[in-house]
């Protein structure tokens, strides 16, 4: 199954989606991000949503994240998987001590995320916009000795989401809530995917955001692909979870803080069900 | 410092570690050559294997008897049976384990010199698949001697999960290990892997009670989905 791919879902859903504001920048302001994110997983979700174990894997990924204005209606938007290591423990055997499977690691890019941000309309306290994100397969979807540690896909996909948001005060401090849903239409024989999610987030003291994350994703399983059919390929299709997360976001100073953020599906299927972190630190440009 | 704590986050995140597999299973001695017919003046080898606390061959000195020594005589040297006057009698292999003593036994039935030793079912073992986790296993198989080798013959109700990543069928004498354990199927063969009905596998070279369990496994990810233990028919 595609591990990998489950876990750049995540990476791409609960890191990108941390920058997923439905305002858009407007022309010349940019927000950037560099992250390592990672998650060492020894149970994982089944095909029926039950939970089995299995010989524990971590990915961890150094990304680069950046949204642009380039108009006041229009952000580019950029998440670039620099480094994205996949590695599986050895195996030893309690009985006598003694390897009984080698660990192993691969070391490549990962699947890049090219992206545009569109304002469809922008009151004081309320935002709509629409986002279209290429799925760029720049990774490695074949890798190790038995091609299981992938660090990408292989597949160009595209997801279409619409996006709303409104801020507000909270007990006085500034907070906002934002929704969005999207179609992912996915290629090389991948299911296509609707995608729904709400986050809301609060800062205090002026300094401190304080973030929670819903994120769904459900396969349409339209595709071809299969375990049977991939040609040796354990990439996985008809990947679907809940996930949740929270993010705590720091402003250092002016325009430059860190964050860390926790995600794990509660629910799913052919996904890894233990939680992810990552820790980021960012630039603001207003 | 912001630096060092991405780097410290780094290199906790990504190291290989270790993952301790609980492999442990009964020591055993299992009684390899096991004619259970013979005629009278028939003279046969006697060979036992010993497979230790994580199903691994070893050499250990195993002690043979008979129950009947007029019906069958055993030559302690040369580990040679002889099958002397018609009737049946027990074969008994012993040794010691690490903390007991280990024996396995069949019986033996010597007809007159001239009579036709039949095929016996017991050159047929059997087996049935039951799943160790959520993924679909099941089904019955027979696995059955061949002059070259054995056939293991899986039945109408054969179910592997066709949602399983790198799927593998393997004999082994540890079904928690796949070390020494002899992959007869999976999804990277050239056929790739069978996954649900009746099916054939001929193996040369493999004698009937070289193995003890088939299994399913999740290869790349090691994952233990269904287990048969085989047995006598």
């Amino acid at each position: 199954m595609k591990y990998l791919q489950f876990l750049l879902t995540i990476s791409l859903v609960l890191t990108f989606q941390i920058n997923y504001a439905q305002w858009v920048k407007e022309k010349g302001n940019g927000y950037y991000k560099i992250t390592a994110w990672t998650l060492v997983a020894d149970k994982h979700y089944t095909s029926s949503g039950a939970i089995d174990s299995n010989a524990t894997r971590g990915n961890f990924t150094f990304s680069l994240y950046g949204e642009y204005g380039v108009t006041n209606k229009i952000d580019v938007l950029l998440y670039f998987p620099l480094f994205t290591r996949i590695y599986q423990n050895t195996q030893v055997s309690k009985t006598k001590g003694n390897v009984l499977q080698e660990g192993q690691a691969f070391n490549a890019i990962g699947d890049v995320d090219l992206g545009l941000r569109y304002s469809l309309f922008k009151k004081k306290y309320l935002a709509v916009s629409t986002t279209l994100k290429m799925g760029l397969p720049t990774g490695r979807d074949n890798a190790g000795s038995d091609g299981s540690y992938q660090t990408g896909d292989g597949e160009f996909n595209q997801l279409f989401q619409l996006d709303i948001g409104t801020s507000y005060q909270l007990y006085s401090e500034p907070s906002y809530t934002k929704a969005y849903v999207g179609f992912n239409n996915r290629t090389q024989g991948f299911s296509d995917e609707f995608h729904l999610g709400v986050e809301t987030g609060v800062k205090f003291w002026r300094k401190l955001w304080g973030v929670g994350r819903l994120n769904i994703v459900k396969s349409f399983s339209n595709g071809t692909l299969s375990v049977q059919n991939a040609q040796g390929s354990i990439f996985a299709n008809n990947v679907e979870y809940v996930s949740i997360g929270t993010e705590v976001a720091y402003d250092i100073v002016h325009n430059i803080g860190v964050s860390l953020t926790w995600a794990s599906a509660i629910s799913g299927r052919i996904i890894y069900a233990n939680p992810s972190c990552s820790l980021g630190v960012f630039l603001d440009l207003q | 410092m912001n630096k060092i704590m991405m780097l410290l986050f780094l290199a906790l995140s990504s190291c290989i570690g270790e993952d301790i597999v609980n492999d442990s299973v009964p020591e055993q001695l299992r009684i390899v050559s096991n004619l259970h017919q013979l005629r009278v003046g028939d003279v046969v080898k006697l060979e036992a294997s010993y497979f230790n606390r994580v199903g691994e061959k070893e050499d250990k000195r195993v002690l043979w008897e008979s129950s009947d020594s007029i019906v069958i005589s055993i030559d302690t040297i040369t580990t040679s049976l002889t099958a002397a006057s018609e009737g049946i009698a027990t074969v008994i292999a012993k040794t010691s384990g690490m903390s007991e003593v280990l024996s396995d036994q069949y019986h033996v039935a010597v007809l007159p010199e001239k009579e036709e030793v039949l095929v016996l079912p017991e050159l047929t073992k059997v087996g049935t698949f039951a799943k160790v986790s959520s993924y679909a296993s099941a089904g019955d198989f027979e696995v059955k001697k061949t002059s070259s080798g054995i056939q293991i013959h899986l039945a109408s109700n054969y179910v592997a999960d066709q949602s399983l990543p790198g799927f593998a069928l393997f004999l082994t004498n540890n079904p928690n290990s796949l070390a020494n354990a002899l992959q007869i199927d999976a999804y990277d063969d050239e056929d790739g892997a069978h996954y649900k009905g009746s099916f054939i596998y001929s193996i040369d070279d493999l004698g009937l009670n070289d193995y003890s369990y088939l299994v399913q496994w999740c290869r790349p990810y090691s994952i233990l989905v269904g287990q048969a233990l085989i047995i006598d028919k």
